[in-house]
């Protein structure tokens, strides 16, 4: 045995004596602490958010899921497209008359019964239910 | 768990009494660690405890000491004259000094009060590894792992920590 492993177990026995000579009043309240700590209540895991989280994250995503496949995007029909088609001309033709109307530099036009005549004979080649 | 508790509870008492100075917030780092490695790893194996319940513990000491520095910060600033009275408190607080039993003979009760006050005065690192090694008979790896740090840096603080006890406590050969 070394003097460093006489010093060490000096310093062991010194320390186990320290350990023996803890007071009375000090071991019982160790002991009350110790049968609280054994004695505490569980707590309830499955109320934790890391186990929360992830469970609604999954419920979440299949909600998604089947909302997008019990209605998925409405097919194209050819009817429909005709419909809108006719709705945008027609809005076109409404927009130019507008612009027509708001633009100051060509409203001499406006006041020239040519330009009417001329603008019943293109619309006319457009759609004759535009006519003026 | 009961015997594993009632086995350490002294030591543990202990080391967060040199740790800290102060019978009070000992037992309250003893409370913490013993609730926490009940709560959290009972279920555990009983080989796991040991390195666990002083891991918790060690944890608990730094954060006593941490909340210590942030105390003291506001204290010197407000600079209170009760420095004398504090001092005298603390060496009251210091372990008591080493059995009074007809066997135990004065100089080893004299070697046991000056290792207290060496003890007390390592710094914490190396106070907590000497104990664990030391009291503990924890090796290296399982030091390491209830200090939270490498085992080279556990063999360095054993090492730097039993060199100043040697010096300190030289006059006991």
């Amino acid at each position: 045995m070394n003097a460093n492993d006489h010093f060490v177990n000096r310093v062991k026995k010194s320390l186990d004596v320290n350990e023996q000579d803890i007071d009375s009043e000090t071991r019982q309240q160790l002991a009350s602490m110790r049968r609280n700590a054994l004695n505490q209540p569980k707590k309830i895991t499955w109320l934790k958010r890391e186990y929360w989280l992830p469970a609604s994250s999954l419920v979440l995503c299949s909600i998604l899921a089947v909302f997008i496949i019990v209605n998925p995007e409405p097919s194209i029909n050819p009817s429909n497209v005709s419909q809108n088609q006719a709705i945008l001309k027609k809005q076109d033709a409404q927009v130019a008359v507008m612009e027509l109307l708001n633009n100051g530099d060509e409203l001499d036009l406006v006041n020239d019964p040519y330009f009417y005549i001329w603008a019943d004979e293109v619309l006319i080649e457009d759609n004759p239910d535009y006519a003026v | 768990m009961h015997n594993f508790l009632a086995d350490i509870e002294g030591r543990a008492f202990r080391m967060a009494q040199f740790a800290t100075s102060n019978r009070d917030d000992a037992l309250d780092i003893v409370q913490d660690t013993m609730m926490k490695l009940v709560q959290k790893y009972g279920d555990r194996s009983q080989n796991e405890w040991k390195p666990l319940f002083y891991s918790i513990l060690q944890t608990r000491i730094l954060d006593w000491h941490r909340r210590q520095n942030v105390r003291n910060r506001f204290r010197s600033w407000f600079q209170t004259n009760d420095d004398d009275e504090e001092a005298e408190n603390e060496l009251d607080q210091q372990p008591a000094k080493a059995s009074s039993a007809p066997d135990f003979n004065l100089q080893d009760t004299q070697f046991g009060s000056d290792l207290n006050q060496a003890l007390s005065m390592l710094p914490l690192r190396q106070q907590q590894v000497f104990l664990l090694r030391v009291w503990e008979d924890m090796d290296i790896a399982e030091t390491a792992v209830a200090m939270q740090c490498s085992q080279s840096s556990v063999k360095t603080h054993y090492a730097r920590a039993l060199e100043k006890l040697r010096i300190q406590l030289e006059g006991h050969r």
